[in-house]
Order: structure tokens, then sequence, then C-alpha cells
């Protein structure tokens, strides 16, 4: 009670000299989500500010009122600046007062954002009440420089044998997957965050899906996809819905970004998928319309190209004396008709350590990831292959290459030597073996085993419609009698004498205790 | 949504060069050619309001909470004008809703002197 009283007298005694100065300006247009603001002198880019709508309300409405309608500041011009409103638009009126509030904008985040939804404003789209956050991260800032950063040395695992073993990516790696529409590109994605549970928890990244414009429905499913395999524990996701405002959308990777970076400052690593920057590019365009920026190729703004390398930079492997945190990167990247060649492909193409080239063709064949792994590439990730990888991995890629081009050379040739079938035939088992459900991911140390099997000959003599049993079979028989070769791969993510004598000598027993499947 | 850009371009232009004749010619001759004519009387009175809300928000305002204090804040508002290089005129308002002090609007600031606020501040400091 006593300290009530206390806190009353203090603030009536200072009560003459509550006065403020803000710097303000006043709205002269508003429209389509934009206000054209007059004054506001010493805004700058990306500071958030507030519409004052307190004026002519009495003392009790706005004590009532405590919400508060920001806009961005996006168009510094000579006598005025123009604004996003981040919100309700209608809100805003013609002579309504604005005022600076000198920070850029930033999300709040904290440890507990993990498993949550919001909004590029860190506003809570669950329905779950508040997170407590620590920290106001600002989504644009400057990325970090060479010299805070150490070379990308750590894998992240996908789950999915085709880029595990040949496209590998590195913590602090941008890997960029790319196809056109319904080719799985959402999937490799989402398959890559429920992976991430194989992890031990200390090692296990968190994880930060940005949904950019996508459809609502969509993202729900996606979030129960990652809550049924028991993914959302460690998931943040980032949602704005193809119905929200485009700067809200345009904002959304950056705020994930920003998410990320809480984590990667505190020495963790994290994981973020952009899905994706093509409809990024396509509400960035929408806004910069809007604030009638002179638009270039295809209408994009001409600083598009800036724009997303700005993102991109961000991810990174810091230095040990900076924690030694990262952040991980897959932007996705939705091209028409598999064309490339067109300018959003081709900008995030170049600002991409690698891509995961998606093809529809392979899809609609049932080769499902349906990698490109011809044109498929990982530039910093084999330096952060585990040494067990990088032992069965050489093989594997080099018989799909040969493949590639028998099979070419097979369309004109008539009948074949023993010899070309015989590689055609190993081609086609390990097309088959590369196959993966979707959520169906391997630990790194199955996928080990798996491959090591099939370039040691498990394969052979098999039809190609058994392969994927085999494999099934494999992996039940070493879990029921040898789980240790599964233990020491994981631990010492190598394959030592023990177990390359073990693995090597199961083959042929395998091979007689399941004859039925290779009739 | 044409006209309107329109306004916006033509407020523009008399912004930066404030050459009144030569840019009506000029929006005339382009609109004739694209067969728009009809928009000139829209577009006319759309860049006037938008003169007219940016000279009255140029020029400074101040708030008052009743009549009474008129004169009451006269030393402490000329003051500020002089300490800020205004001219020393402004035009005043009454809103009872600020409970007392003053207000004042210039193009760039507001200063808020306004008992509203210093309540609306202790209420928010006292009842977290
Ligand atoms: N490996 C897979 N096996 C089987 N179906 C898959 C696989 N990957 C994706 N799909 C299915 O293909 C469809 C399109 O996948 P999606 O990831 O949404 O494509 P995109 O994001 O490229 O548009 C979805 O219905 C998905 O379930
Ligand atoms: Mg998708």
């Amino acid at each position: 009670m006593s300290t009530i009283i206390e806190k009353i007298k203090k603030e009536l005694e200072s009560l003459a000299s509550t006065t403020t100065l803000e710097e303000t300006g006043t709205v002269v247009a508003v429209g389509d989500g934009v206000a054209e603001i007059d004054g506001l002198q010493n805004a700058r880019m990306m500071e958030m500010i507030i519409f004052d709508n307190t004026e002519g309300k009495t003392l009790a409405e706005s004590i009532d009122d405590t919400s508060v309608l920001y806009g961005l500041v996006l168009n510094l011009e000579e006598e005025s600046v123009k604004a996003v409103v981040l919100g309700d638009t209608s809100r805003v009126r013609e002579g309504m007062l604005v005022k600076r509030t000198g920070k850029l904008l930033s999300i709040p985040v904290g440890d507990n954002i993990v498993g949550r939804v919001v909004n590029p404003l860190g506003e809570i789209l669950d329905g779950k009440g508040a997170y407590t956050h620590t920290r106001e991260m600002a989504i644009e800032r400057v990325a970090y420089g060479v010299m805070e950063r150490s070379a990308v040395n750590e894998p992240i695992h996908t789950g999915i044998k085709a880029i595990d073993a040949m496209i590998p990516i590195g913590r602090g790696q941008r890997e960029l997957i790319i196809g056109d529409r319904g080719t799985g590109k959402t999937m490799v994605a989402i398959d890559t965050i429920i992976n991430q549970k194989y992890e031990p928890e200390e090692k296990r990244p968190i994880c930060i899906y940005v949904a950019i414009g996508q459809k609502e429905s969509k993202t729900a499913r996606i979030m129960q996809e990652l809550e049924d395999n028991g993914a959302f524990a460690y998931t943040v996701i980032v949602s704005t819905s193809a119905a929200d405002p485009a700067p809200l959308q345009f904002l959304a990777p950056f705020a994930g970004a920003a998410i990320g970076e809480y984590f990667m400052e505190k020495g963790q690593d994290a994981l973020i998928v952009y899905d994706d920057l093509s409809k990024h590019a396509v509400a960035y365009r929408q806004m910069s319309l809007l604030l009638r920026r002179p638009p270039g190729r295809e209408a994009y703004p001409g600083d598009i190209f800036y724009l997303h390398s700005r993102l991109l930079e961000r991810s990174a492997k810091l230095s040990d004396e900076l924690g030694g945190g990262s952040l991980t990167a897959l932007p996705i990247i939705e091209t028409q008709e598999g064309d490339v060649s067109a300018y959003i492909p081709t900008n995030v193409i170049s600002i991409t350590d690698g891509q995961i080239f998606l093809e529809t063709d392979l899809f609609n064949k049932g080769i499902r990831p349906a990698l490109n792994v011809g044109i498929s590439v990982s530039r910093v990730g084999s330096s952060a292959q585990t040494k067990a990888m990088k032992k069965v991995a050489g093989k594997i890629r080099l018989e799909l290459a040969q493949f590639r081009e028998l099979e070419a050379f097979m369309q004109f040739a008539g009948d074949l030597d023993e010899d070309t079938k015989k590689r055609i035939e190993s081609g086609r088992r390990y097309t088959e073996l590369l196959k993966q459900n979707q959520h169906a991911t391997l630990p790194f140390y199955k996928q080990v085993v798996s491959i090591f099997s099939a370039n040691e000959g498990i394969l052979n003599g098999a039809p190609v419609e058994n392969v994927r049993a085999i494999e099934q079979a494999l992996f039940d028989l070493i879990e029921r009698e040898k789980t240790h070769i599964f233990k020491l791969i994981e631990t010492e993510r190598a394959i030592n004498d023990t177990v390359l004598a073990e693995l090597t000598a199961l083959i042929p027993d395998f091979k007689k205790t399941h004859a039925h499947l290779y009739t | 949504m044409r006209t309107r850009d329109y306004i916006y371009a033509v407020s523009d232009i008399l912004r930066k060069k404030g050459d009144v004749e030569n840019t009506l010619a000029t929006l005339r001759q382009m609109l004739q050619s694209r067969g728009l004519m009809k928009l000139y009387p829209a577009i006319l009175r759309g860049v006037l309001q938008k003169q007219e809300r940016t000279v009255s928000h140029e020029e400074t305002q101040v708030i008052f909470a009743r009549s009474d204090d008129t004169e009451k804040f006269t030393d402490e508002i000329v003051s500020y004008l002089a300490a800020r290089n205004l001219p020393h005129i402004y035009t005043y308002s009454i809103d009872p809703t600020i409970v007392g002090g003053y207000i004042m609007k210039t193009k760039n600031e507001r200063i808020n002197k306004s008992y509203k606020q210093t309540l609306l501040h202790t209420y928010r400091t006292i009842i977290k």
C-alpha cells in the first residue's frame, strides 16, 4: 500500500515537468497500405513510426486504447517520406500526426519463441499467449564480415540420401532449392527440419520456417506435419499468407533471419527455410509499385538483387570468438516450366553456395525426391561431410554419372554388350535406392550403411523393384542383431575397421537368408 | 486510381518547381493527347486540397484545454519559437480532452505539455 502512495507522490511531484518533445510529421495522403508523410525530417530507412490516434480522445478512452499502429519508413524524399502501414490502413487518415520512434524495425525474440507461430512483427498467430522475449532483434542489419566468420565445417543432415551423399550441406551455408511447382521443394525443406530430430539435442539446430505469401491452409498443414513428426518443438514458423499486405510478406524473410541470428549469436545452430523467394520478389515488386519506385527488368525494382543478397548474406558460420553459432539457409525458388534463366532465379542462383534442382519429369517418373543429381551442386558442403559419408559417397556419384551417360547413349544403340548392361542395371538400382518417401528421412549412419552395402554389392542380382525392401530388411537385421554398428558410426562419424569388417561379412549372409528378395 | 496518380505527380512537381502555369499547361497537353481531359477538374481539385492541407500543417498550431488558458503560456510558447527560429505567429484551437496545459505542433515537432499526457503517463507507470 505504502509503495503505491510513494509512487503516486513521486509522480505528482514530477507532474509539471512531464513534457515530451516528439519529432513528428503529418499524413498528407494514404492509400493501398502506403502513407505519404510530410515532415519527419530525420527519419531513417526502416525506422518504425507511430500513427498517433490519441488526439481528440478523452483520458478514459486513451487509457483503454493500448493498440499502437506502426508504420515502416521505406522511401526518403526531399520533403516527405513514404511509409507502409503495418496494420489496418483504414485507421490512418489524412492530416493524422505521425511520430518517430527512433528505432529500426525489430522483432522481439526469446528462447521460448520456439514451437510458436508468429508474423514478421512478432505478433502471435497461434492463439497460445505471449512468449517472453529477451532481445529486440533488428529486422534489417549488416551481415557479419569475413573476419567474424569461420569456414563451414559441420554438416546439416537433410536425411535425404541423394543430398547428404552427393550435395552435402554445411552449417552456415546457403543452399538453394529450385524447381517448378509441385516438384517437392517444400517437402525437401520440411523433411530436413524433421530430420533434425535425429541430432543430439545439444547440436540440434533451431529451425525456422518462413512462409511467404503461402495459402494459410498449406502453412497449417506444414505445422501439423512438423507436430506429428515431433519436429515442431524445435521449430518457429514465421507466417504470412497471400492475403497479407505486400509489406508484411516482404518483411517475413528478414524477420526470420533476425530470429535465426538470435540463436546464432547465442552460439547455437539455426536452420532457416525461405518458402519462397519468388513470391517474396513479387511482394517486393507490388510494394515498390505502391511506393512509386521505378520498375526495372521484368518490372521488378532495380535493387531486388541487392535485397536478396543482403538477406542471404546473413547466413553465416561465426568464428569461435563469437561463439561459433551458425545460420544455414535453404531459400526456395519456384521456376516456370523449368526456366532457370529468368531474372529472379538467375539472381538467387548467383548468390547461393549451391543449388538443388528438382524436376517435374523426374517427379512424374516416380523418382522422388525429384533431384537432378547431374546438375545439382554444393560448393562448400563437402568439407563438412562426415568421414563415413565421404568414404561411401565417391562411388555412388561415379556410378550415377556413368549411368546418365549410358542412358543417353542407350537411346541410339541397339544391342549392348554385357558390361554395359551390367552398368545400366547397377545405375538403376542406385537410382532406386535414392528414392525416399516423404517424411522417411534417415539418420546419416543408416544412410552410410545403406550406401556402403550397395557399393559392396548387396543389391547385385536383385530386381530393381526389390531394392527398397532389401534396404529395409538390412536395417531391420542390424537393429535386431548388430545395433553397435549404427552406434559406432554415429559416435565416431567414421567407418572404423570393426564396422568395415562386420558389414562386409554381413552381406553374403544377408543375401543367403533373404534369397526371396533376389528372384 | 489514375486521378490520384496525376494529383500526386502534379503536387510533386509543383513542390519542386513551383511553376504553376507551365506545369498545368503540360498536364493539359498530356491529358488531351491521352483523351483524358475529363479528369482535369478532379485533378485540379485534388491538387488544391493537397496544397491547402500542406499549408495548414506547416503553420504552428497550439491546442489549449480551455479558452482561459490561451494567454497563460504565451511566454513559454514564444521563447520556444524563438529558439527554433520560427515566426512568432501561431493559430490555436480548444480541445477540452487534453485536460490542461497545452500541445504545440510545428511542422516537424510536437511539444506535449498537456495534463492528459502526464496523467496517462502516471497511470501507465503505476498500473502495470
Ligand atoms: N519424396 C516424395 N514422395 C512422395 N510424394 C512427395 C515427395 N515429395 C513431395 N511429394 C508430394 O508432392 C506434392 C508436391 O510437393 P511440394 O513439396 O508441395 O512441392 P513444391 O513445394 O515444389 O510445390 C505434395 O503433395 C507432396 O506430398
Ligand atoms: Mg512449396
